[in-house]
């Protein structure tokens, strides 16, 4: 701004002095005494100000019962005008009643009275809308929201603070500044309950953190009573001096509140006469707030408690159906306690409202817990519906280079100022340190050009489980390291999937977790209540040394069974020709592999191997077939199985071992990919009348599309048997999405293959 | 001294008689742990009495006291002290935690809160019925809302004549119910010294 905007001063004190008796409302003299109302704001013209606030403060439907109100804010816009003012402000604070979670004024029975209250507003030719003496932070975002959704008008915020730098309700000047900066608001800023001099440091905390110029308008002091009488004790000269050191602070929009009158603004005028504003230079932060906390994603490392999400964990899923609130308050106390900076929460379950679900779960923790939340969704309807009504500015997880996914979330976070992880993910699962890295490059260039701050962009690598792929855990961290210092952005790592299908998960992941902070990563995503983890984010260092879960005993590796079970891939194509000399393919098939596979399935089940041994042995199977072939086979039999990873969902890391299982003891699998359509299940079906199919998906929010594939299965006449897997599933849920079988694990999907093609 | 009076209560409130040490020893952990979320914020303005009868009117506001309680208690009175007081909201936060995960801490911060929201509130007031007195008026009780007949809608009419919402972050739900939850709102009779 190049020059400084004076607004004026008090109404409602103004007005008490020329008789408007307590209890009454100020508005209703726009009405009843219009002459009264146009005297003080021609006495704010004469002395001065630019910005004429209408007679409006208190004019809501929700107060003024009885009242024509939409009278009552056009007389006063018009009386405002009226006096010749250069511009008017349409003046709107509070309904007097908390909103939810605090009180039980809903956000929505709000929004429509702001709503009509700013369109009435802008009709009747206001200039701007000043939004003031706030003290809930949701409160003010209702209304900010309601003046940018029903007018073109700017609009300004300013806040209500106490001595103690807070409002009634716990916000603090930085983080209503950096939420209403977020929400766009054209000026953000301090008003009433405290004299100039008194908020002075809460000034230039504002002006520390605003993006957007900064308003203020304090009392004339701090109101005393005396003899029953509320007095200020500032006089003119005072306030001005004060508002003085705030323009050199960086305000640059001044006027005043209660106890203040013309002479205050006379004063006020002419001692900045001839000052510009300050060129204020703030630098965007990667940030989050709750309605009473900032946590700065770009100052040190912030642990993300991950424990509301209800992937793996029983009780909080039931929890979630019978909506027991307090198990969930539980969960998000207990990680506050233990050191949580920001909780995600994610409450995606099949049987359940996800957009209700989570705007109630919202509410309810926020009116307990002071964190800010990390709103974890694939729906659109829910995070938007959550990003609306939550008091604060959110962390969105997440969004992906897909186009689909970036024209549902991306609008969202634009519109309501949230910070958004970008995950490294696309039409592709990046598997190298520098796919990881050309994913995020891409995503900061289209975040970015889809109008996302890049402060306002957070990247999560991707971790995949080493289960797998023994690389992952040193490409993710590889990855972070890039993207921390070739991008500039901050990093969010959901720390214990590495370690999905391993033994020693806590020891996997504590380890993987010291690699990663090592490289940089700002925020990890973990159970916060984990001793081994606390260690490592005071400063423990561990390093990742999983050679020892890859590396089996190869003592008893003799012969194709022993070779299988020790998973000893070396030597097995020579073991296998030997054999073939004296021996049927067949024979050897159903003497060595399977007997060898079922061995290590039977101590996989007990849990005595795990998920690398399995896929070692497989391997070493594989290996082992492929020197049997003769090139005479039918390529084109028909297979025994169909596999997909349903609609919506591409993590098929789980489908991949299921497939490498099941041709391993032989049977033939034709393999759909990953988000496969309702439709191509159903036309290979058609095509091939396989006796099973396998559909797998990994989040809760892809397992509807098993219910339709399976649908449309059984529409279009099939007779094959489904069976469904996948991290997120129970017996409960194939049940519920009507499969013939539960594959708890790639060896329990061979033993139901077993039972299907035995009896086909 | 306000904490002997506060602990007294709120083992009455407990229905703990002071023999119970143990609820002594609690009353006590929570005064002395979360005293810091105390936030005890007031706000009074006299009115001159208008009319006694039908309904109790005063001068240069419009609110206006009904029921026989309320006329009873306001026999004689020449002033109205309306006064508003609040704990604030942090604590109404915390009692909620508590109550979820340490529910005997929940339900003495409870007490102890409603303890101190009274005690509090009646020692602030007494300042400004002392200034009263010494222009030679004398007293009755802090009458509030709910009491006898004077019905709780009343709270809205004197939190806004006091305007407590802006003052002092005092709002009142739909209900009646008055947010923080520890707060106080009333009105006490003034009446000339014969």
């Amino acid at each position: 701004m190049d020059q400084f905007l004076f607004f004026d001063g008090a109404m409602g004190t103004m007005l008490q002095a020329r008789g408007l008796k307590a209890g009454a409302f100020p508005e209703s003299y726009n009405l009843t005494h219009p002459e009264i109302v146009l005297l003080i704001h021609k006495a704010y013209v004469e002395a001065g100000a630019d910005i004429i606030t209408a007679n409006t403060f208190g004019a809501n439907p929700y107060k003024m019962k009885g009242w024509d109100v939409e009278e009552v804010i056009k007389r006063g816009v018009a009386l405002a005008k009226q006096s010749g003012a250069k511009k008017v402000a349409l003046d709107v604070s509070s309904h007097g009643a908390l909103l939810e979670p605090n009180g039980s004024l809903s956000f929505d029975e709000a929004y429509e009275n702001y709503a009509k209250i700013m369109r009435w507003g802008e009709e009747a030719g206001a200039d701007l809308i000043l939004i003031e003496t706030m003290s809930d932070l949701l409160e003010a975002k209702c209304a900010l929201l309601a003046a940018k959704e029903n007018t073109s008008l700017p609009a300004y915020v300013t806040m209500t603070y106490t001595e103690d730098g807070r409002t009634f309700l716990g916000t603090d000047p930085t983080t209503a500044t950096v939420t209403l900066c977020a929400l766009g608001a054209d000026a953000v800023g301090i008003n009433c309950s405290l004299g100039a001099k008194d908020m002075l440091s809460m000034v230039e905390e504002v002006c520390r953190h605003a993006t957007c110029p900064v308003i203020v308008q304090p009392n004339a002091g701090l109101p005393k009573l005396v003899k029953g009488v509320t007095l200020y004790d500032d006089r003119p000269e005072d306030f001005a001096q004060a508002m003085v050191k705030m323009a050199e602070m960086g305000v640059s929009i001044l006027g005043g509140c209660c106890g203040t009158d013309p002479s205050f603004i006379r004063a006020l005028k002419g001692a900045l006469k001839g000052k510009s504003p300050l060129h204020r230079e703030v630098k965007k932060r990667t940030v989050t707030t709750s309605a009473t906390r900032t946590v700065f994603l770009d100052d040190g490392v912030k642990v993300i408690g991950e424990r509301l999400n209800p992937t793996g964990k029983k009780k909080l899923k039931a929890a979630l159906i019978e909506g027991d609130m307090d198990y969930l308050l539980h969960e998000a106390i207990d990680q506050e306690r233990a050191g949580a900076d920001i909780l995600d929460l994610n409450v995606g379950l099949p049987e359940i409202d996800e957009a209700a679900t989570l705007v109630r779960v919202m509410k309810e923790i926020s009116g307990t817990v002071s964190l800010p939340l990390q709103l974890d969704s694939s729906s659109r309807d829910a995070l938007e519906r959550a990003c609306r009504l939550y008091s604060g500015k959110p962390i969105i997880n997440s969004v992906n280079m897909k186009k689909e996914s970036l024209d549902a979330i991306v609008p969202i976070a634009k519109k309501y100022g949230a910070t958004l992880i970008g995950l490294c993910l696309g039409e592709t699962m990046p598997k190298t340190h520098e796919e990881r890295f050309a994913y995020a490059t891409k995503l900061v260039d289209e975040l970015t050009a889809r109008g996302i701050d890049k402060s306002d962009i957070v990247i999560d690598c991707l971790v995949l489980t080493i289960a797998t792929d023994e690389k992952q855990a040193e490409e993710t961290a590889l990855a972070v390291k890039m993207v921390t210092e070739q991008l500039g952005v901050a990093t969010v790592l959901g720390v214990s999937n590495v370690s999905f299908g391993m033994p020693d998960r806590l020891k996997i992941n504590a380890a993987f977790l010291s690699k990663c902070l090592q490289a940089g990563l700002s925020a990890p995503i973990l159970n916060p209540l984990v001793p081994e983890y606390a260690e490592v984010l005071k400063g423990k260092l561990l390093s990742l040394d999983t050679s020892s879960y890859f590396t089996f005993d190869k003592e008893g590796a003799e012969g194709i069974r022993g070779m299988i079970f020790c998973g000893a891939v070396g030597g097995i194509e020579e073991a296998v020709r030997e054999a073939m000399k004296t021996r049927e393919s067949l024979d050897i098939i159903n003497g060595e592999f399977i007997p060898a596979l079922d061995e290590i399935g039977v101590k996989f089940e007990k849990g005595e191997v795990f998920l690398p041994r399995l896929i070692a042995a497989a391997e070493v199977v594989k290996r082992g077939m492929e020197v049997m072939k003769t090139g005479e086979e039918e390529e084109d039999a028909a297979p025994d199985v169909i596999l997909a990873t349903v609609k919506g969902d591409i993590h098929d890391i789980g489908k991949n071992i299921v497939k490498m299982l099941l041709r391993s003891y032989g049977y033939r699998v034709l393999d759909l990919g990953k988000d496969v359509p309702e439709k191509e299940v159903v036309a290979a079906w058609e095509r091939t009348h396989a006796p099973l199919i396998g559909l797998s998906a990994l989040m809760t929010t892809t397992v509807p599309a098993m219910k339709s594939t399976i649908d449309a299965l059984k529409a279009a006449g099939s007779t094959a048997k489904v069976a469904v897997g996948g991290a997120v599933l129970t017996k409960e849920y194939a049940i519920g999405v009507g499969a013939d079988y539960y594959g708890k694990d790639a060896r329990a999907t061979v033993k139901i293959a077993e039972k299907v093609i035995k009896n086909n | 001294m306000i904490d002997d009076l506060v602990i007294k209560d709120a083992l009455h409130y407990l229905g703990a008689p002071k023999e119970d040490t143990e609820g002594v020893a609690l009353v006590k952990k929570v005064l002395e742990t979360y005293r810091s979320l105390f936030a005890p914020r007031h706000v009074t303005a006299f009115f001159p009495v208008k009319t006694l009868y039908p309904t109790i009117t005063f001068e240069n506001c419009e609110i206006e006291l009904t029921g026989d309680s309320i006329a009873r208690h306001f026999a004689g009175a020449t002033v109205g002290l309306f006064s508003a007081f609040t704990l604030g909201a942090a604590l109404d936060r915390k009692i909620k935690e508590l109550t979820l995960t340490r529910p005997a801490e929940g339900v003495a911060l409870n007490a102890v809160a409603s303890a101190y929201a009274e005690r509090s509130a009646d020692d602030l007031l007494k300042e400004v019925r002392l200034e009263k007195e010494k222009e030679g008026f004398t007293t009755r009780f802090r009458f509030c809302p709910g009491y006898g007949d004077l019905p709780l809608e009343i709270n809205r009419r004197i939190i806004d004549l006091l305007g407590a919402t802006k003052k002092i972050g005092l709002s009142v739900a739909p209900s009646g119910m008055l947010l923080p939850v520890k707060s106080i709102v009333g009105v006490t009779p003034c009446l000339p010294l014969l």
